[in-house]
């Protein structure tokens, strides 16, 4: 028989630690300053005490396996079913799609000609009302840095330096940067201007790093998640 | 040639295909992150699978399994009154009145306390003690199984809570010796709690006879239903061809459920009530749900060869529903930390915002609101009924780690502790309920830190936020008047 010593008491404490911080690791709530954290402690807890924490994880594998194995064909099913649902809901789902282009064109700056071509890594937006601690993230890209006044000469620095810059309408109390994924569509900051029209812009990626207004909008349908980046 | 019991199953998968396929666009934004669609999916899941079994339910007649018309006083049977430290004087005073002939009474203890071992000795009945609590509850019957098993054609087995008429027996053994029911392994009863007096135990029990309506018109249309493990009786002789209950598994009666499908059994419900107590307090609720919640995961390590899809569909409604508690603080965390926002401004806050927030928070309602007319035509109130709602949800809010935890340490350490429910009485107090699971103090104040950088997400969220914070003071309150109660049963 192969069997395991016993082992301190303490290093159960270390096998928590350990497994919770794996569970953090890769629980996407966490955010991913955190997850490095929790990854890591989770490694060092792992070299301290290998055995206990193998043991758990090898359990866990198990029970995982074993709901799998029964339920296999029922979780086809389900999987096929939401795969749907999120291809119907991507494909149909409210876009929040702007009506009035022309509107919102003459209130924004046109900048897409000075972009074009631009190795993006930062994208900064220039809000007249935006706080300047203000910080905004989107996915896979550096935190976005809102400038408190937008200002032309401004501008024209960050072009020169290479930036990606964004510009929303007079007014605006808020903005924020989403990733989309439905076609061309990447990268995204919606703005509401002093009057509550819901204002969009986007950057298409394959239009080498243009950034396009595509208009606003009345708010009859508020989207859920108004004013939130994700990441 | 479809098994019994498909239809639920069919009904299952087209209401969970309509709901997660037409709610999402009418709901969600494209732009929301792909977790939120995950999450509502995750609700729909349950959303789904409980209306398929209302509306299975709704159509499909009662059926109960053929019995004989004439009692039948030969078989021997022994009634197993099993104890473990949890004696409930009311059940031990209400044992050995039954009507059928050729019944033994038998206390199978495990108590390790002396004050309920004198009060088990004192009652006129045999009682079977053994040197250790090895295999926990299947243990202590498989113990009595080598001892008296062979003289019995059946057994009752009933936990220390269990209260049934004077003529269970009698009337079991109708069903039991019908020449149709010669398959049948085990009968299980329809359970009713007795101990309505105080307020928790008299709402938690409340939706009683909604689900026993439902059991009654959906559980004989299955191959077999899982044992529900006491109020019910065992053919000896089909128990000891299997190998008797399974000692490996703190689930015994699930355990030997698979056993006997695989012997070629099956269990059945009847249409006869038992008695059984609800805990009297949340602490004792709160741990028989984490038991039941780990025993639940550990089971899955059994041996399900044999076991039809329809009841493996049983097994997945099962896990589904304590997995759903990890739902609870996976949404907390991803709504507070999982986006940034600044707050939002007051022009573009429409009551729209807010109504849709409602209305996504009202999702998992509709089978409950469906229910209301079935509640009414059952005697229940619309304000019980939704009183005893509001308190399971109370309660699972304020159970959600622990209930989580309890399942992570049943997948991660193979093995748990058997805790038995705790039947006693004691004082309730709110500082006790917040003390009791102090861990979700750090958790709501990690969750306000989340908040404080996302600004604006509280106020989409504020229903279940609200329920949330609140969940140890509606718990409080359900306990009612009698929540500075003492310890009774000591």
């Amino acid at each position: 028989m192969n069997e395991l010593p016993p082992e301190p008491v303490w290093k159960r404490y270390v096998a928590n630690i350990g497994t919770g911080s794996l569970i953090g690791a890769v629980a996407p709530a966490v955010p991913t300053a955190f997850r490095i954290g929790f990854g890591v402690t989770a490694l060092v807890c792992l070299v301290i005490d290998s055995q206990w924490f193998r043991r758990r994880l090898k359990t866990i594998a198990q029970t995982v396996s074993e709901f799998v194995r029964h339920f296999w064909w029922l979780l086809l099913v389900l999987l096929a079913i939401t795969g749907t649902g999120g291809a119907v809901w991507r494909h149909f789902g409210n876009r929040s799609t702007p009506k009035s282009i022309v509107d919102a064109r003459t209130n924004v700056l046109q900048i897409q000609r000075s972009l074009t071509g631009k190795d993006i890594r930062t994208l900064w937006v220039l809000s007249k009302d935006a706080r300047p601690t203000d910080r905004v993230y989107a996915r896979g890209w550096e935190p976005v840095v809102v400038e408190h006044r937008a200002d032309p000469s401004r501008l024209k620095t960050y072009l020169s330096k290479g930036k990606v810059v964004a510009e929303d309408v007079p007014g605006s109390p808020s903005g924020f940067i989403r990733k989309y994924y439905r076609g061309k569509c990447m990268f995204a900051s919606d703005y509401f201007d002093s009057e509550g029209r819901f204002v969009l812009l986007e950057y298409d990626e394959n239009c080498n790093g243009k950034l396009v207004v595509i208009g606003s909008e009345s708010p009859s349908f508020f989207p859920p998640f108004p004013v939130f980046s994700y990441h | 040639m479809l098994e019994r019991g498909f239809a639920e199953f069919v009904l299952f998968v087209t209401c969970f295909a309509v709901l997660a396929i037409f709610t999402p666009p009418l709901l969600l934004p494209t732009s929301a992150p792909i977790w939120i669609f995950l999450l509502l999916e995750s609700i729909l899941l349950g959303v789904a699978m409980d209306l398929a079994q209302l509306l299975t339910a709704a159509v499909s007649p009662e059926r109960d399994l053929p019995k004989l018309d004439h009692p039948v006083p030969e078989p021997s049977v022994a009634v197993l009154f099993l104890v473990c430290d949890d004696v409930v004087p009311e059940a031990l005073a209400a044992l050995g009145h039954q009507t059928h002939p050729r019944t033994d009474l038998f206390v199978l203890d495990d108590s390790g306390d002396r004050r309920v071992q004198a009060l088990v000795d004192a009652a006129p009945f045999r009682v079977v003690r053994r040197l250790d609590r090895t295999g926990n509850k299947a243990g202590n019957i498989n113990h009595w199984l080598r001892l008296h098993g062979g003289r019995y054609d059946y057994f009752l087995v009933l936990d220390s809570d269990s209260i049934v008429s004077d003529d269970f027996v009698e009337q079991l053994l109708r069903y039991a010796e019908h020449p149709s029911n010669r398959d049948v392994a085990v009968f299980n009863s329809l359970p009713v709690c007795w101990n309505t007096a105080s307020p928790f135990p008299r709402l938690a029990a409340i939706c009683t006879p909604i689900h026993n309506w439902m059991r009654l018109r959906l559980a004989n249309r299955l191959p077999s239903i899982f044992s529900t493990g006491h109020n019910n009786l065992h053919r000896t002789l089909a128990v000891l061809a299997v190998g008797g209950f399974d000692e490996r598994f703190v689930a015994e009666d699930i355990a030997l459920t698979l056993r006997l499908i695989r012997g070629g059994y099956t269990s059945r419900l009847v249409n006869l009530t038992a008695g059984e107590a609800e805990p009297e307090h949340v602490f004792s609720h709160v741990r028989r749900l984490e038991r039941w919640a780990a025993q639940t995961i550990e089971i899955l390590r059994a041996d399900w060869r044999s076991v039809s899809l329809v009841l493996r569909y049983q097994m997945f409604r099962q896990t589904w529903f304590y997995l759903m508690f990890f739902f609870y603080p996976l949404t907390a965390l991803l709504a507070a930390w999982g986006m940034r926002s600044t707050a939002p401004h007051p022009g573009t806050l429409s009551s729209s915002a807010i109504a849709f927030a409602v209305l996504i928070a009202s999702i998992p309602l509709i089978p409950a609101l469906l229910k209301i007319p079935l509640a009414l035509s059952l005697g229940i109130s619309v304000a019980d009924y939704a009183k005893s709602r509001i308190l399971w949800a109370s309660i699972a809010w304020y159970a959600m780690l622990s209930v989580c935890a309890a399942q992570l340490v049943a997948a991660m350490d193979g093995t748990f502790a058997f805790a038995v429910t705790d039947k006693r009485k004691r004082g309730i107090h709110l500082t006790t309920i917040v003390a009791h699971h102090w861990h979700l103090i750090p958790f709501w104040l990690f969750l306000a830190a989340g908040f404080y950088r996302n600004t604006a997400h509280p106020l989409s969220s504020v229903v279940w936020l609200t329920f949330g914070c609140i969940a140890p003071l509606l718990v409080y309150w359900f306990h009612g008047t009698t929540r500075e109660a003492g310890d009774v049963a000591q």
